[in-house]
């Protein structure tokens, strides 16, 4: 017995446990497969419900850039880039995000990544693997009911 | 008493190209840095050094010749000493036979004088095992403590260290007797810049160089013949040129109709 | 006259010695400070203190037309330099020396003179008291104690002299009485007092002028009135070159660097401070104090000489200063947020009428913070480490600086084939507005049949921020690897877009071993223009322009015209000026070392002068420079006018126009 108390007190022990505090809102980007990364050409509170609906769709969730969090309208803790958090989602798609470098550090890692904005030579655009050129109010609704469709064809043709 | 600090001179990687024709890395013209993990781990050490009083810090590395430049830089932040260990005979080592060079050369330091912790980044950017920290810490019989974002405190007279690990989603506290292997992560520290007057210092002081025969290690065990794995090839994966879809300001109903399709199409989603 | 010559004689050997010693406190200070050549080219330095001196060149100018007032109290004072001569001599040599002794005519003309001279100074003192209580400019301290004094003694050296003069004349014994309008005025008002009063007033305010000269005189050295002592040897020992560039630091082990305790400072550094005649037309033009920050350059030149005065005395007896020079927040000392505010615009030098060097010494003090210390502000950690470790300022892989080039025609650099070197600059390679700028220029110098090479992926950061925030260490080594780099490949002339890189090619790297011929596109496309190379339209129209100052292509390199000429070639008119222009033009923030800084207190300085500029309604904005443009891009962006306005190159203008 004494052996295994000698033994036990040279081992390493777990002497307390803390859960992790939410900062922000709680939601970790980092542990997320889609994220629809909402850029300053988006920065609009009227039309971040209909992103976050699109990220839903998409099982994931909504992140922003620099200047997004600096206008206020998401926490910090949504932020992707240099000064904020490295994210390898499966699938990115940064709606109106212009990439600037500081940014594209923190999302370049991701598997897929779609750029939706207005300027073709926005350096999201350039390294996107798909890129729709156009304005996301125009294009963001018809994704989500595009999706919407093919998720009830799908549920439909099941039965 | 010594905190030994274990550093890998690793080739600047965001520069690293792959051949495109041999799918092999590139390493010509890379630049050489100090593992960024490791940069942390030797700040840990000098804070502890700082803090604690007595114990002085060792900056260890194996590697070729020139990883003289990244020992010196140690020396210029504020280690006391830094050991060179470098032969040909511990050349193409895996991280197996790594843990055993840098385990004997910590037992030999531990021969001139107590080692209360040896400090390890976590990972290092070429070979990102995160193995060599524990495999030092088995082979020596330390307390092995990794993925350490705080050391909360050091009970020197008790010997007891005393640290805050991160895992998912929770923190755990954990109390070990020394001696002990700690790993650190990035968030641990933000490392300090050196003075001029330290980096002149360290262009004039010794870097001390253990090869094989200071640490007399079976040949068979070490370098190349005595890494159990061997790395068949690195490639990076293939990122075919993105393409813009449709006309999205023309036709934008046809553009998210494009996107979805492939998107389904290349299974990155699935319904 | 005089009661006893012995008293006075007394108190005049009293009064000089006391002064004497004064001085010699003061003055044995400064020499504490390292040593520095300013007396090479004797011959221009004598014109300078003959030149700006006596025609006050430097006080009166169109910002500050009140300049004026001190040129004509200073003009008074030369004059009157002779008058008190005269007054003192004659005091302690009354039979041998007085103007009363000389030939009639030269008599009445000097009596003559010292009147009028007279009243004119007490009205400029009566002026200056009234627009200290009445309508003080922001810059000066107003209501200070010292300037009181240093004019009440100044009026009262006046009143007393047309008393004594108005004395004689109402008691006939003045020869030259009418010849002097003002003291005869004067002496209507002692018409009723009889002959022995008279005696007695001219006795007491002879008195009267003597103690307030001799005490004037001692004041001196303890008021920033010492200034005229100082000012004139400042213009002698002023710097002949523009302050463009810093010295070099010599790295050998032992060796102290920076300026970390006040002694380190150069002589000139602490005869600047005590010249400082605390006019406050630095703080005036200081885009960091016009912001709301801690930084302010008369406070600085004002704690360095606290700092010397406390200190001083106990370094000079071997014993240990009591007030560290850089942290306190105490008269005499300097804090680590004033330091880190600085932009280098070099507005505070180009006022400054006694030529006192402001920014250099925050630059020195920045060395002693990184170099000795490595304490600087944390985001400077990741701008350090990615020059050292991939030579540019975001850290981005050197092989990158090609991208901006892949989709046009671009050759490399050859000895003895290319002409010019295009450094292309780290704004200009790696971002993406900037990256615009550069295939703008590109095109003109294809257009104008240049040959051009650049370094492609070999090239380094020219090391500007790394000297302006002091870490001249970093700086030595990136300079001679470019240096290297330079004469391996036979590069003797340099193209440069960026006005950082520019003026760092051609003054810093001057200082070591290399010759090197360095050209500002600006510079460049005019002269190209000149000889008829480009051929231009007028550029389709862009609006109103406003044209934007560079700090080191304007201040810090006197290219002010240039870009001007280069515009009316394109656009067909000149561009419109924003208030602040040309020597007082407004930084846009960036320089310094600020760009890689965080804003912590006051206003942004770039969105100081995106409001200067949004105020004369322009459509587009011109710039010449990488951070100019970043920051009016930024700074527009965030006055929500970049919808309205947009910003451009010089030469994006000019390809715009390119036929």
């Amino acid at each position: 017995m004494k052996a295994w108390r000698e033994l036990y007190a040279l081992l390493p022990r777990v002497i307390d446990f803390i859960p992790r505090a939410t900062e922000g809102d709680g939601v970790d980007i980092t542990r997320v497969l889609a994220l629809v990364v909402v850029g300053k050409g988006a920065c609009d509170a009227k039309n971040l419900p209909m992103l976050e609906e699109l990220a839903k769709l998409l099982g994931g969730t909504i992140g922003c850039s620099r200047r997004v969090v600096e206008s206020g309208l998401l926490p910090y803790t949504r932020q992707v880039g240099q000064t904020g958090r490295t994210v390898v989602p499966k699938l990115y798609i940064g709606v109106a995000v212009s990439g600037a470098v500081q940014h594209l550090v923190g999302m370049q890692g991701a598997d897929k990544i779609i750029a939706i904005n207005t300027d073709r030579q926005a350096p999201l655009v350039q390294i996107a693997d798909y890129a729709l050129i156009g304005d996301y109010l125009e294009i963001v609704p018809r994704l989500i009911k595009g999706l919407e469709e093919r998720i009830k064809n799908f549920k439909g043709s099941k039965k | 008493m010594y905190i030994v600090c274990c550093i890998k001179q690793v080739p600047d990687t965001t520069q690293v190209k792959i051949d495109p024709v041999t799918g092999t890395l590139v390493r010509e013209g890379v630049p050489f840095i100090m593992n960024p993990f490791d940069t942390h781990a030797l700040e840990e050490s000098l804070r502890i050094k700082d803090r604690y009083g007595l114990l002085r810090v060792v900056a260890i590395s194996m590697g070729p010749p020139d990883t003289e430049v990244t020992l010196r830089k140690t020396i210029s932040l504020g280690a006391d000493e830094a050991v060179l260990l470098s032969d040909r005979a511990f050349g193409g080592a895996d991280t197996l036979a790594t843990s055993i060079v840098l385990a004997e050369a910590i037992k030999r330091l531990a021969e001139q004088e107590e080692v209360a912790l040896v400090l390890c980044g976590r990972q290092t950017i070429d070979g990102d095992t995160a193995q060599v920290g524990p495999g030092i810490a088995t082979r020596l019989g330390y307390s092995q403590l990794t993925m350490v974002d705080r050391i909360e405190g050091i009970d020197l007279p008790a010997r007891k260290v005393r640290v805050r690990r991160k895992l998912e989603g929770r923190h755990e506290i954990v109390e070990a007797p020394l001696p002990a292997m700690i790993s650190v992560l990035r968030e641990v520290n933000t490392p300090r810049y050196p003075t001029v007057p330290m980096r002149l210092m360290a262009e004039d002081t010794a870097v001390v160089l253990w090869d094989n025969k200071v640490l007399k290690l079976d040949e068979e065990t070490i370098g190349l013949k005595g890494s159990a794995t061997q790395v068949r090839r690195i490639f990076s994966p293939e990122r075919a040129k993105g393409e813009i879809l449709g006309d999205g300001i023309g036709n934008p109903e046809e553009a998210a109709h494009l996107l979805l399709d492939k998107l389904i199409e290349r299974d990155i989603i699935s319904l | 006259m005089l009661p006893s010559i012995m008293l006075f004689a007394v108190v005049f050997v009293a009064a000089i010695a006391l002064f004497g010693w004064s001085c010699f406190k003061r003055f044995r200070l400064v020499a504490l400070g390292r040593a520095e050549n300013r007396c090479d080219n004797v011959g221009k330095r004598i014109w300078s203190m003959l030149l700006y001196p006596f025609t006050q060149l430097c006080t009166i100018t169109w910002r500050y037309p009140f300049g004026f007032n001190h040129a004509v109290l200073f003009w008074c004072f030369i004059v009157l330099l002779i008058a008190n001569a005269e007054f003192l001599l004659n005091g302690l040599f009354p039979a041998y020396i007085s103007i009363s002794y000389l030939p009639d005519g030269a008599y009445f003309t000097l009596a003559f003179i010292f009147d009028i001279v007279s009243i004119i100074a007490l009205l400029a003192v009566l002026l200056a008291v009234i627009r200290r209580l009445a309508f003080p400019p922001a810059n000066i301290v107003a209501r200070s104690r010292d300037a009181f004094v240093i004019l009440s003694l100044i009026a009262g050296l006046m009143i007393a002299f047309f008393g004594m003069h108005a004395s004689h004349i109402a008691h006939g014994t003045e020869r030259a009485a009418a010849y002097m309008p003002v003291s005869s005025l004067v002496a209507g008002w002692f018409s009723g007092v009889s002959a022995e009063g008279l005696v007695v007033s001219a006795g007491v305010f002879w008195w009267i002028h003597a103690i307030v000269l001799l005490s004037f005189l001692n004041y001196l050295p303890y008021s920033k009135h010492i200034h005229i002592l100082t000012a004139i040897p400042s213009c002698f020992v002023r710097s002949l070159e523009k302050i463009n560039s810093q010295t070099r630091e010599e790295f050998k082990k032992g060796n102290v660097f920076g300026v970390g305790q006040v002694e380190r400072f150069t002589w000139k550094d602490l005869l600047d401070s005590y010249s400082c005649t605390e006019c406050g037309r630095c703080s005036d033009v200081c885009p960091a104090t016009f912001t709301g920050k801690p930084l302010n350059p008369r406070l600085v030149i004002h704690d360095i000489k606290a700092n010397l005065l406390k200190n001083g005395p106990l370094v000079a007896s071997n014993r240990e200063a009591v007030l560290p020079l850089i942290g306190g927040d105490v008269e005499g000392s300097i804090s680590e947020e004033v330091i880190w505010e600085c932009t280098t615009c070099g507005a505070c030098v180009e006022v400054c009428p006694v030529f006192i060097e402001h920014f250099p010494k925050i630059i020195d003090m920045r060395r002693d913070l990184v170099e000795m210390h490595a304490r600087f502000p944390e985001e400077l950690l990741g701008f350090f480490e990615n020059m050292e470790q991939r030579s540019n300022p975001w850290g981005i892989a050197p092989a990158e600086r090609t991208k901006w080039a892949a989709e046009i025609d671009v050759k490399p650099f050859e000895a003895g084939k290319t002409e010019y070197l295009f450094f292309v600059g780290c704004a200009g390679a790696f971002d993406a507005r900037n990256r615009r700028t550069t295939l703008a220029l590109a095109k003109i110098l294809d257009a104008a049949g240049v040959s051009w090479g650049i370094l492609g992926k070999d090239e380094l950061c020219c090391g500007d921020s790394l000297r302006r925030l002091g870490n001249e260490f970093v700086f030595e080594r990136i300079v001679k690897e470019n240096i290297k780099m330079f004469t391996e490949r036979g590069v003797n002339k340099i193209i440069s877009h960026c006005p950082h890189c520019y003026s760092t090619l051609k003054n810093d790297y001057d200082q070591y071993d290399v010759e090197l011929e360095v050209i500002h596109h600006t510079e460049l496309i005019n002269n190209l223009i000149g000889e008829g190379k480009l051929n231009l339209d007028r550029a389709e129209d862009l609006g109103k322009m406003v044209f934007h100052d560079s700090c080191y292509l304007g201040r810090h390199n006197d290219i002010y015209e240039a870009p001007r000429k280069a515009l009316v070639s394109a656009i067909g008119h000149a561009p419109t000026e924003m208030k602040r222009h040309h020597k007082i033009g407004f930084c846009c923030g960036a320089g310094g070392g600020r760009m890689w800084m965080k804003n912590r207190v006051g206003k942004r300085i770039d969105m100081a002068r995106v409001e200067e500029a949004l105020k004369e309604d322009p459509e587009t904005i011109c710039v010449c420079c990488p951070y100019c443009m970043t920051m009016f891009v930024d700074g527009l962006k965030d006055e929500n006018a970049d919808d309205r306005v947009q910003v451009l190159d010089l030469a994006e203008i000019v390809v715009r126009a390119l036929k």
